[in-house]
């Protein structure tokens, strides 16, 4: 019965972490829409080393994001061309669904609302500081 | 140009008509005055080639972490994540040389293979659970 229990605690935790979009997720997403229609992983890394200035995730933890993304409906996957310096293996291309577009201006209004509040009291501050 | 490409350690391109380079195919390298490409240079060579429909030569990735990754990588995108790999190893390789492109893939790869551990682990860990459940309720 305990086994069953932290079953069932292990999928609440998960059906809460699948609600929300981690930070690497918004980072792909992003990536995926500045890049339209050349995202894919190489190029979304690159992507995101070059905006951000911070070291990017690896391929492995992008593919993993990816799925993520894939199985909850808010990105599109296609195969595309396949060169030699791939060793003959095809581009996994990226585009965001209108549920995806949805999802992620939700996400970053609701960050941006949290920001709005730290602008708030940085002005505060300044303003003692005065 | 496959040569040069190929190569793991290359003329810095700054000081080289890269045109005249793709368009005559020829290349004599300096052993002394031996340096690296940059990256977007490597890139504009490599775009330039395709157009002109020549074939380049590539490296392949070392074996042990390419198989480790073949191990674990989920299989629907499996392909297209070894091959972001391989891209990204013969990018090194021209870039940094053979040597180091080989360390900045086994880097990789184990970055990599942490995410899917984890997940290889969860779904065991949740399996586990279930046929844990199903014999306690059936065959106690």
């Amino acid at each position: 019965l305990t086994t069953v229990y932290f079953f069932f605690i292990f999928e609440e935790i998960g059906g809460i972490a699948r609600m929300q979009l981690t930070s690497l997720d918004q980072k792909v997403m992003l990536a995926a829409i500045n890049l339209h229609p050349n995202a894919y992983g190489v190029s979304i890394q690159d992507h995101i080393r070059e905006r951000t200035g911070q070291k990017p995730p690896s391929i492995g933890s992008l593919y993993a994001a990816i799925d993520r993304l894939e199985d909850r409906g808010l990105i599109k996957t296609r195969l595309g061309d396949s060169t030699a310096e791939r060793g003959g293996r095809a581009k996994l291309y990226v585009t965001v669904t209108a549920k995806g577009q949805a999802t992620l201006g939700q996400s970053l209004q609701a960050l941006a609302s949290l920001g709005a509040a730290l602008k708030r009291n940085t002005v505060g501050a300044n303003e003692v500081l005065v | 140009v496959s040569e040069f490409l190929g190569m793991p350690h290359v003329l810095r391109a700054e000081s080289i008509s890269v045109a005249s380079l793709v368009g005559t195919g020829t290349l004599t390298v300096d052993d002394a005055k031996v340096l690296t490409i940059t990256r977007a240079e490597n890139d504009r060579l490599r775009s330039d080639a395709d157009t002109r429909g020549l074939t380049l030569r590539s490296f392949d990735p070392p074996q042990i972490p390419e198989f480790l990754l073949q191990l674990c990588a989920r299989t629907k995108h499996q392909k297209a994540e070894l091959g972001d790999l391989n891209e990204i190893f013969n990018r090194n390789c021209a870039q940094w040389g053979r040597a180091r492109a080989t360390r900045l893939y086994w880097a990789e790869a184990l970055q990599s293979l942490l995410p899917m551990l984890l997940r290889v682990i969860g779904r065991v860990v949740k399996w586990a659970a279930i046929l844990d459940a199903i014999k306690r309720h059936f065959l106690s």
